[in-house]
């Protein structure tokens, strides 16, 4: 989920941008520092928005640098157990597909795709289920919840997100619309 | 002199005094400043960081000030 | 050492002079001569033999000589060895002679026991402090010496230089210590003020930048020495030695009225090396001979008179002479010179002056000291003074001409020495070796004018304290940080109050009352087996010097449930309860122990005149509540050594200056200058708790609130363990933890706070920046 966030951060500012506009550069130290920067709590950060304030800035013994505490509005994504999310089929392998939610990618594994028997379509790199017939493809949509979070701040690409769609209303686009239709055709008869 | 404190009761010091060691303090955060690229405030033909702290100093020019705690 | 030092007096013409004479005198004694003189020597033998004759005062009983030795202070074996040779000669002998005999042998076995506090030797002097080496004679100074019987006058820097050619020198610090193997003698004084040639164990040199004392006594001898050398004084009937630097006009000094008899004991008491004693038994025989003819001497003295310039020094052989060769020498002498008497001067005072002095004029100091020399064999002590380029001899007549009446009999109970009296004292500067010697005993050794010096290698004295031995420097230092219970010399520094301190006596009176004093220091305690008792033998002069009644003594050990029985005047017989030699034996232990007057824990007193003229004492031991109490004690003023003991009688605040003063006085005595704002720290530190903390794991360290600096004390495995166990916190407040963690301290710059004015930029300095309200901000917060 993407959140608006006021966060609090200490600043490094080196000697050289002293005579620079103070909040603009705080803001351009911010985004250096902290996009794309995951952390636990917070999430991935996404963007600064806004400078809101600027506190007085600390000198320390040997550092020609100024320390200031800042407080900010950014962007994060941050990921939830249980929280439904969209996203997109970016690669489809033996043991299931990643699918791309926002900055990160969560890996919806084989067996969490439908109730029924997937099998592994090398050639078409694609799953496809046994009875139904149903496939997943790279590039499709897909509507999925969360069900596993593991983050790693130092290296976030390592983070894994586990994904699930084995449950009424989740699924790829296509299933979903071929379901809605099938309800309709059933209430129509 | 009038004493400013800042919210959590600490006195922030304006344009008094300072101890020596303050002042060495001072004058050595901005030298080290000066000498990492950070913008002189005054103009002057020194080219020694120190000399040009310890100058910006007398003039009173140094964005530096010190924060003195209740221990 | 116990055996009786019985080698004195060997010399053979000696002992055939006093056959002779006892030959002629009592011919009808038949007991042994040498029987005696093996045991008294030919003075006292002399005199027992004449006094068989002289006092017919009853016969001695067997029981009387048993109970003359039993009051004696001597060991078993030479009492029963005693008892054998004098039964022997029990008809002849007189209560007297007994007297004199056990008084003699007793002289003798103390003078031959190893002192207190003997044998410590060079090393540890050295390692007591840096100053303690520092006591040393210039290079030009001369010194009388004797080798191979022959006594001569040498520079001391001749001869220690010479010794460390020869021998080698180890170097210890700044000093060149040199052992030496041969057999020198030096003159040197006992505590009992005899003077005795003693052999030289060490020779010292060492270089020395600073000023030089020069004294200079009434009697006109002077001596140069470093201010650090000590001389050897007379306080209370006691001699001990004083540092140089303490001296002032007035005090006395030994200088040497009568040489002992010559050094030839010397080579006949200790075996020469093989190597050597041809030789010198040939010199002996040499001189033997030149000193036979009496009218040759007669004949050299007139010549010495009436042609001075003859000689530039007295010749060994003149000086080594005999008696009768010196007598008929300075006969012959005085036949030339005329003697122009006059009465004596008021400041000629002082021992050894007698109604009218005799001028004698020498052209050359060194043949004036030489023939001082001479007459102090007889034990005429001269008075030296220097006039028109001259240099005079006064010599008094009394003695003089009890010399020359023939009769060269002394006194023994006199002392060898004169205590002269101090004329000048001035300094002068140098920057030269100076040397020193060292002897057994007292350590002293006697210069060629006659001045005993000190060599206080051995005794390190504390601030003038005489010769009491007192911990210095880094041990004491140690000591006082780690708050010890008790120093390992505790000692004391009594003020006394009006009179007291105005007085010798009063102060001594002092003295008396708070020293200890047990049984034992005035009586002999003897455990007899066959009769399953105690003896305790007192000792009369004693009990009289302490002014301890008799009866008291009998009451405390009446008081100890045993059967007392007195059996003479000076004698107890004491039955344990239980007849058991074990008993016996704690009877022993518990009666020598006994305290009888004085202050537990108070073992020496002495008693010296400090700066201000004011008698003070100073004790080893210390029992400060007991002697603040005592009459004639200012309590303001007196101290002692034990800091606790201050805590505990005078309060915390007393001894934090007691702290800071025995820390500044102990830094002082090694000339270390240290701000007493460092000490006065260590002192608050140390008690600001209201009891002395020492400074250590145990104390001060051990009480700190950070691990980390308890752990960076001592024992670091220790404490961090302990630490851990219990999950301690260190918040890095003090100065160690934040070093050890490499951190800035928090003090002088490392306390300063540094803010930085926000506007960073000329362009905005008037432009403060929007801060929006942060309250809301700061409940999230970013995982840095």
């Amino acid at each position: 989920m993407y959140l608006k966030v006021r966060a609090v951060d200490v600043v490094r500012v080196p000697p050289e941008r002293f005579g620079e506009d103070i909040v603009s550069t705080v803001k351009e130290l911010l985004e250096e520092k902290l996009e794309g920067r995951l952390d636990k709590k917070v999430g991935m950060f996404i963007a600064i928005l806004d400078v809101i304030s600027i506190g007085e800035g600390r000198i320390l013994i040997g550092d020609a640098g100024i320390y200031y505490e800042t407080v900010f509005d950014t962007l994060v994504y941050r990921p939830k157990l249980q929280e439904i999310t969209e996203g997109e089929v970016v690669e489809v392998v033996e043991f299931g597909a990643f699918i791309e939610i926002g900055p990160l990618d969560g890996l919806l594994h084989i067996s969490q795709i439908t109730d029924e028997y997937i099998s592994y379509d090398e050639k078409g790199g694609r799953l496809v289920g046994k009875e139904s017939g149903k496939s997943l493809t790279a590039g499709e949509r897909v509507r999925a919840r969360i069900v596993a979070i593991s983050l790693n701040e130092k290296e976030p690409s390592d983070s894994k997100i586990g994904l699930t769609m084995r449950q009424p209303g989740l699924g790829t686009y296509k299933w979903l619309e071929e379901e809605r239709a099938k309800k309709q055709q059933e209430e129509l008869k | 002199m009038m004493k400013k404190e800042d919210v959590a009761g600490n006195e922030i010091i304006k344009r008094e005094k300072y101890t020596k060691y303050e002042k060495a303090r001072i004058i050595g955060a901005r030298a080290l400043q000066i000498a990492m690229g950070a913008p002189v405030l005054i103009d002057t033909d020194k080219t020694d960081p120190i000399e040009i702290a310890i100058e910006e100093f007398k003039k009173g020019v140094i964005p530096i000030t010190v924060r003195r705690r209740r221990w | 050492m116990e055996e009786m030092n019985v080698s004195d007096h060997r010399d053979s013409q000696a002992s055939e002079e006093l056959k002779d004479l006892a030959d002629f005198a009592v011919t009808d004694v038949d007991f042994e001569v040498e029987d005696l003189l093996e045991f008294v020597g030919e003075e006292e033998a002399l005199d027992i033999i004449r006094m068989r004759y002289i006092h017919e005062d009853g016969e001695v009983k067997t029981s009387d000589i048993e109970e003359r030795l039993l009051r004696s202070n001597l060991p078993e074996r030479l009492r029963r060895i005693l008892k054998r040779k004098l039964r022997a000669v029990r008809e002849k002998l007189t209560r007297d002679a007994l007297e004199r005999i056990v008084r003699r042998a007793e002289a003798e076995y103390e003078e031959a026991k190893v002192e207190p506090n003997e044998a410590v030797g060079i090393v540890a002097a050295q390692s007591i402090g840096e100053p303690g080496t520092q006591m040393s004679l210039p290079g030009d100074e001369r010194i009388l010496i004797v080798e191979r019987g022959v006594m001569r006058s040498e520079r001391i820097g001749d001869f220690v230089d010479a010794c460390i050619s020869k021998y080698g020198a180890v170097v210890e610090g700044e000093a060149e210590i040199c052992h030496v193997n041969e057999n020198f003698f030096v003159l040197s004084l006992d505590n009992d003020g005899k003077l005795k040639w003693k052999n030289v164990k060490y020779v010292i040199r060492h270089e020395f930048d600073g000023e030089l004392l020069r004294l200079r006594t009434k009697s006109g001898r002077e001596i140069t020495a470093t201010p650090y050398h000590s001389f050897v004084t007379k306080k209370g009937g006691r001699i001990f030695p004083i540092a140089g630097s303490m001296l002032k006009p007035g005090e006395r000094i030994p200088v040497v009225r009568r040489l002992p008899p010559l050094a030839v004991d010397c080579d006949c008491a200790i075996s020469p090396s093989p190597e050597t004693s041809p030789e010198a038994s040939k010199r002996c025989v040499e001189r033997e001979r030149k000193v036979e003819h009496a009218s040759t001497a007669y004949m050299l003295g007139r010549m010495f008179a009436e042609n001075e310039y003859a000689f530039s020094f007295l010749n060994d052989d003149l000086l080594n002479g005999s008696d009768d060769f010196i007598k008929e020498f300075l006969r012959g002498f005085f036949a030339a010179v005329p003697l122009t008497g006059h009465p004596a001067s008021d400041e000629a005072d002082g021992e050894g002056c007698g109604d009218a002095v005799v001028n004698v004029r020498f052209h050359d100091r060194r043949v004036r000291d030489d023939f001082a020399l001479l007459l102090a064999r007889f034990g005429i002590f001269t008075l030296k003074s220097e006039s028109a380029g001259d240099h005079l001899l006064l010599i008094p007549l009394s003695s003089f001409a009890a010399v020359f009446s023939g009769d060269c009999g002394c006194d023994s109970d006199e002392e060898d020495v004169v205590w002269d009296e101090i004329e000048s004292i001035d300094f002068r500067r140098t920057s030269d070796r100076v040397y020193d010697i060292s002897v057994d005993g007292l350590e002293t050794f006697t210069t060629h004018d006659g001045i005993i010096t000190h060599n206080t290698m051995r005794t390190f004295h504390y601030a003038g304290v005489g010769a009491l031995y007192v911990t210095m420097g880094l041990p004491r230092i140690m000591e006082i940080m780690d708050a010890r219970k008790k120093p390992s010399t505790p000692t004391m520094s009594i003020k006394l109050r009006g009179e007291y301190a105005r007085s010798r006596e009063k102060a001594e009176e002092i003295a008396a009352e708070i020293e200890e004093t047990r049984i034992k220091d005035v009586a002999r305690i003897e455990i007899s087996l066959d009769e399953k008792c105690v003896f305790v033998v007192f000792k009369s002069e004693k009990l009289a010097e302490l002014r301890i009644q008799r009866e008291d003594i009998e009451a405390k050990i009446q008081k100890m449930d045993v059967n007392m029985e007195k059996i003479g005047e000076d004698i107890l017989r004491i039955y344990p309860k239980e007849e058991s030699y074990y008993e016996l034996l704690r009877l022993e232990g518990r009666i020598s122990e006994m305290l009888i007057k004085g202050i537990e824990g108070i073992k020496r007193v002495l008693v010296r005149k400090d700066k201000d003229g004011e008698y003070t004492l100073f004790t080893e031991g210390s029992a400060l509540k007991k002697v603040m109490r005592i009459e004639g004690v200012d309590p303001t003023r007196t101290t002692t050594s034990n800091i606790i003991e201050i805590a505990d009688v005078l309060g915390i605040e007393a001894a934090r200056n007691a702290i800071i003063e025995e820390i500044i006085s102990t830094l002082e005595d090694q000339n270390l200058d240290v701000d007493p704002r460092h000490i006065s720290l260590i002192a608050d530190a140390m008690t600001m708790d209201g009891e002395v903390k020492q400074i250590g794991r145990h104390g001060l360290a051990g009480e700190k609130a950070s691990v980390l600096s308890r752990a960076a004390f001592e024992v670091t495995v220790e404490h961090l363990l302990e630490a851990a166990l219990r999950g301690e916190r260190d918040e890095l407040l003090g100065i160690t933890e934040n070093v050890i963690v490499g951190q800035p301290i928090r003090l002088g710059t490392g306390a300063v706070e540094l803010v930085s004015k926000i506007p960073m930029s000329r362009e905005n300095t008037d432009r403060p920046p929007e801060i929006a309200d942060t309250k809301e901000g700061k409940d999230k917060k970013t995982g840095n």
